[in-house]
């Protein structure tokens, strides 16, 4: 597979994945939500409406995980046309809560390079 | 809820020299604050950040305090990344799949 950069992220994961399809068709299946349905079901879904959306760019939902403690968390995915007429795809997947707006702030203000964690 | 107040406790640089400074083997606030430009209430400050995420405990060891890495903390830290590691490539497996049976 012509798969993924894999990078760890101190508060999450953050993948990258080439598609061969262009990026107007990844973006429908990424953002309609009959498209979307078949790959990420709503059941992974706190809400099956997106959070926010920029038009062919990028689209974030809000994830529930399916097991205890049920912990909430927050995917984005955006998507940018690659050298071979095909898509970059990149997820970034945090946890999130009431307090999430502190917490990405303070990753955003630290210059510092990401924890890399032993997993 | 403890997952979220570990990624919190981690997403300051300070706290994460410091927990990373421990991960190499307990000891305890004056030694660890050797090498580094941090005051002594600013060490115990993080510290306890660090202990009520679950990611620190300590242990009185006569006039110390020593302080070391809890494994329950990093499991949980391991366990969430794991199990999403796993999830988003069998995800894209299956985008992959609905993108072949789209019309362009």
């Amino acid at each position: 597979m012509n798969d993924d950069k894999t990078e760890k992220q101190r508060n999450g994961i953050a993948l990258e994945y080439e598609l061969n399809e262009p990026p107007q068709k990844v973006w429908r299946a990424i953002s309609i939500p009959e498209f979307r349905e078949s790959w990420l079901p709503k059941e992974a879904l706190a809400d099956p409406e997106a959070t926010s959306v920029t038009p062919g760019e990028e689209v974030r939902y809000r994830m529930r995980d399916n097991t205890p403690p049920f912990l909430e968390s927050t995917v984005t995915f955006r998507i940018a046309p690659n050298a071979t007429g095909g898509t970059s795809l990149r997820i970034i997947h945090e946890l999130t809560d009431t307090r999430s707006d502190r917490m990405t702030r303070a990753a955003e203000n630290s210059n510092s390079p990401p924890l890399m964690l032993a997993a | 809820m403890i997952e979220n107040d570990i990624f919190r406790a981690l997403a300051d640089p300070t706290r994460r020299a410091i927990f990373e400074k421990l991960a190499a083997g307990g000891t305890n606030a004056s030694a660890l604050r050797q090498g580094m430009e941090i005051s002594q209430p600013a060490m115990s400050q993080h510290l306890s950040v660090l202990r009520s995420a679950g990611l620190v405990k300590e242990e009185r060891q006569g006039r110390f305090v020593n302080y070391e890495v809890d494994p329950e903390g990093l499991a949980l830290i391991a366990q969430w990344l794991a199990k999403y590691r796993a999830y988003w490539p069998s995800r894209i497996e299956a985008l992959k799949v609905l993108l072949k049976d789209m019309d362009q």
